[in-house]
């Protein structure tokens, strides 16, 4: 049974993941056809690269903790809204995974300018004298990379949040608790999964990022993805970047080791899990907090929560903001008329709407990409799935290393993957072909699936499948008629991920694509490269419309379905 | 090994320093019919540079020859020599910076041009960089000074002495990063601002380059890394001055003058066709190289965009207004330097080919560990 949950999943990942990767760190050991340790004394020797490594971890940590901070009162805020806003705002959150990371990053520099609008309102609200640097600095890049890794931290928090039922708190209150206490001995222990798998997700996904500190660092500001990519792709040192990608991974796996309880919070068992929970309620408690402290956390607590509604809806607001603000710029900038990026625009035309219709090579890249994506996204549903299934309701041996390899595409930087998928395949017929980027994405959307869908496994309430099998149900029946509609929610939104991951993808098509299959990023890529046009703004805004559009049909759908049922029930 | 390397090196050189048609080369007087069957697939550089290029190359060729030329959109160097490692080229055709030109051949990847389908007449008049044996120039273009028209007015910033000069044009700066090795001339101008004569520059000095770039990094707002970078933070107000590809300056002074700039100092930089190893359209790939050559062909691509044609007789038939805009214009070559390509590729004292060595070192720069 486990076998056959876990062996779809494995198979894929082994022939496109596991075995190229494999032979890349094999290949860090080889110094043209010897076996030698030269590119690992090179990065001991030199200094440069942990240096390097330092500023990539400290960025990952500070922006993870940022994100947590931001993401919860927002996340909070939509797991207690009506489901129609709760879903309109969720859609709000994706937003910044659909547009091309450059056009998202242009913006920012318009907007953190010493000229731009932020700057302009502090000046207005007399907060500031004189402009301040924002961009170009750390600063840019902690706001950047904070706005692109706020949806990861978001969502397992909403998640957790959503199911979390709040009855237990109003009872808790009922039965004297203060709204502090309550939040704290209850809510906040409940969302603890979602917790953990939010500051996995972004720290991790933090360490491979390298086009966002590059456009928006200062001259100081260098990541060690920065320096894989530009050895693989640029100097051509295949040899050297393995070697670097491998102490990144060993990093990796020695954090993984470190914090494994943390990590595996993720798999515990519910008995576990809520041990865990328990201790982190005793802790809250007055247990083991110091009388003083705990009393004036208490305080704190109380006097926030008198204020908690315009303070959350505040601090939600903020959140929002700082994801939407972007499209703020991009959407004005797509009806430029002008030849390169300038905001507000010198004046509105659809000169580079015209252009993107008019061009049929943008237009089959548009239709290539739409659909190598969709297939990934469904392949790794129907592996994701079985496996998240198998990884909580089981256990075997490996479970915790199958969890790590499952989401390690999200850690290792995809030049890494791309360059050693490329090799191994390079001989075989499929480089080139839409079937290569289908099993390309699917590894790439894989994590996304999996980890979604363990937080949305983790707190179903598994009474309810049991009941109807007590009832009768034949297990399967139940997985059709009970599991599988309660994860619905779930199962769209990982959808969603893996979608837009595949879509998003510039580095595979680098080197997986071919005369007939040429994914759209790598169409836009070009542009971005030579002539920061206004042009990429058309493509962002065009998805903009289509999510709009889908947005209005699920609406419309469900409103159908909503009528029809009432008519049933008359 | 590294004497074979220093061997081939030193034949690149002679080969691309000298404007003078390589002897190995049977050319016949007059041109072979080009005409043929099947395709090539050719990397096309992708915006505007590519549509240039399908209008004025690509187009006329499929119609002259019957041969269909699939362009294909840019990968990253690293991409392109690993499929050429692998067995598998991504094009038939593609570009190479004159500063990678001879790490691919060094690794043997690219395969001899047929100069048997070419006219003697345009061979000869390539200038100021000549073929060789496995390549093909394709574009020349200028690293140029740029600066902001309406803070320092018009011919104010003449040098790049000037650019480093931030009392008297005071403001932020930005320059190419130094990760992309020579393409960016950041090293040469570093040199020339320190007062380097101009015929002195190579070989590059490291420790007077690094520390010419000192004295700028705190003025540094940004390093940038794609061509479209520089003119955009010019225009956005972010840096007084730095420099840019003049294609990019001249895209962004579409409707008004956005950007100031100079041809004084300017650092000429080409590119050149090559046909990787591997290739299943080789002769078709021969053919294009050979069409593209013609003076008359590389004036029609100089009107879509500007770009110098390496064929000196295209300017036979290139309207004299747009004559002045494009880089070799025999006023403005004389004000600039070419970047020396075979100082680039050859290797160092460390065993390393410079344009390697050049980054290694801005790296260990950049984080203060030189």
């Amino acid at each position: 049974m486990i076998l056959l949950l876990v062996v779809p999943a494995l198979a894929i990942f082994a022939a496109g993941y596991l075995f190229p990767v494999a032979q890349l760190v094999l290949k860090s050991f080889r110094n043209e056809s010897t076996w030698s340790l030269q590119h690992y004394q090179e990065i001991a020797s030199s200094g440069v690269f942990a240096w390097v490594l330092f500023q990539t971890l400290l960025l990952a940590v500070v922006v993870t903790l940022a994100c947590l901070i931001l993401a919860y009162p927002l996340a909070y805020s939509i797991s207690r809204c009506p489901p129609w806003l709760a879903s309109l705002l969720l859609v709000l959150v994706t937003l910044p995974y659909l547009t091309s990371i450059l056009i998202r990053t242009y913006a920012w520099t318009v907007l953190l300018s010493p000229a731009g609008l932020i700057n302009q309102l502090l000046l207005y609200l007399g907060i500031v004298s004189e402009p301040l640097r924002l961009v170009f600095n750390k600063i840019g890049v902690y706001i950047g990379m904070i706005q692109v890794q706020l949806p990861l931290m978001v969502f397992p928090l909403y998640a957790a949040l959503a199911r979390f039922d709040r009855k237990l708190s109003i009872a808790a209150q009922s039965l004297g608790s203060s709204p502090a206490d309550a939040f704290l001995r209850i809510t906040l222990p409940s969302s603890m999964p979602g917790i953990v798998s939010g500051c996995t997700l972004v720290f991790l996904s933090c360490l491979g990022f390298y086009i966002t500190p590059a456009l928006l660092g200062g001259p100081n500001d260098y990541m060690i993805a920065q320096g894989i990519t530009i050895r693989v792709l640029t100097l051509g040192e295949f040899e050297a970047a393995a070697a670097q990608a491998t102490v990144l991974l060993a990093m990796v796996a020695t954090v993984f080791v470190i914090f494994r309880t943390k990590v595996a919070t993720e798999l515990e068992d519910e008995s576990q899990s809520s041990q865990s929970a328990k201790k982190v309620r005793d802790l809250s408690a007055t247990a083991h907090i110091p009388a003083p402290l705990a009393k004036g956390l208490q305080r704190a607590l109380e006097v926030i929560s008198s204020v908690r509604s315009p303070l959350l809806v505040l601090l939600s607001a903020f959140t929002l903001a700082l994801l939407v603000l972007p499209f703020v710029v991009v959407i004005p900038l797509a009806f430029s008329d002008a030849a390169y990026l300038s905001f507000p625009p010198p004046g509105y035309s659809l000169r580079w709407f015209t252009k993107f219709f008019s061009n049929s090579q943008w237009l089959s890249a548009l239709s290539f990409s739409g659909r190598t994506a969709l297939l990934a996204s469904l392949l790794a549903i129907m592996i994701g799935v079985p496996i998240a299934f198998a990884l909580v309701r089981f256990r075997f041996v490996g479970r915790v290393p199958l969890y790590l390899l499952l989401i390690s595409p999200m850690i290792v930087p995809h030049v890494v993957m791309a360059v050693a998928f490329f090799f191994s395949f390079a001989k075989t017929p499929l480089i080139g072909t839409a079937t290569a980027f289908v099993l390309a994405y699917t590894i790439i959307a894989t994590p996304y699936v999996v980890v979604i869908l363990i937080a949305g496994l983790k707190k179903f309430d598994r009474s309810l499948e049991q009941a109807a099998i007590s009832l009768g149900g034949h297990p399967l029946t139940a997985l059709r008629t009970v599991t599988l509609p309660l994860l619905l929610p779930s199962l769209a939104s990982a959808l969603v991920f893996a979608f837009i991951t595949g879509f998003d993808d510039v580095v595979y098509g680098l080197f997986v694509s071919g005369p007939s299959a040429t994914p759209l990023p790598i169409r836009m890529w070009d542009d971005i490269r030579l002539e920061i046009s206004p042009q990429i703004a058309v493509v962002a805004a065009l998805f903009l419309a289509s999510l709009a559009a889908l947005v209005a049909v699920k609406a419309f759908v469900s409103a159908a379905l909503h009528h029809r049922s009432h008519l049933k029930d008359i | 090994m590294s004497i074979n390397r220093r061997q081939v090196l030193k034949g690149v050189a002679g080969a691309g320093g000298a404007a003078i048609a390589p002897s190995f080369l049977a050319v016949p007087a007059l041109a072979q019919s080009l005409k043929g069957t099947g395709e090539v697939v050719v990397y096309d550089g992708g915006g505007s540079w590519g549509e240039a290029k399908r209008v004025a190359l690509f187009d006329p060729f499929e119609k002259e020859t019957g041969i269909k030329v699939i362009a294909q959109p840019r990968t990253d160097l690293g991409a392109v020599r690993a499929s050429a490692l692998a067995g598998s080229p991504r094009y038939d055709v593609t570009i190479l910076t004159g500063g990678n030109t001879t790490a691919f051949e060094r690794e043997n990847l690219l395969v001899p041009i047929d100069y048997g389908y070419f006219n003697k007449a345009d061979l000869d008049a390539f200038n100021p960089v000549a073929t060789g044996k496995f390549t093909v120039p394709h574009i020349i273009y200028s690293l140029l000074i740029a600066y902001d028209p309406v803070k320092f007015g018009s011919n104010s910033i003449s040098s790049w002495a000037d650019v480093w000069d931030t009392k008297k044009f005071p403001g932020g700066r930005t320059l190419c990063t130094g990760t992309r090795g020579p393409d960016g001339a950041v090293f040469e101008a570093a040199l020339l601002a320190d007062g380097v004569d101009p015929a002195k520059i190579y070989p590059i000095d490291w420790d007077r380059a690094f520390k010419s770039l000192s004295r700028i990094k705190p003025e540094i707002v940004k390093w940038w890394n794609s061509g479209a970078e520089g003119p955009q933070l010019l225009i956005d107000k972010q840096v007084t001055a730095g420099s840019g590809w003049n294609g990019r300056i001249y895209a962004a002074n579409e409707k008004t003058q956005k950007i100031g700039f100079t041809w004084n100092q300017g650092i000429l930089q080409y590119d050149s066709w090559v046909v990787l190893k591997g290739s299943k359209n080789v002769d078709n790939a021969n053919k294009l190289l050979a069409f593209m050559s013609r003076a008359e062909v590389q004036a029609n691509f100089s009107k879509h965009i500007l770009y110098a044609p390496p064929n000196s007789r295209a300017y036979d038939f290139i309207p004299a207004e747009r004559a002045k805009m494009l880089p070799t214009y025999a006023e403005f070559k004389k004000q600039q330097i070419v970047q020396d390509y075979a100082f680039w590729n050859a290797l160092g004292k460390n065993g390393r080919p410079n344009n390697l060595t050049a980054v290694a070192e801005w790296e260990r720069w950049l984080v203060g560990a030189r």
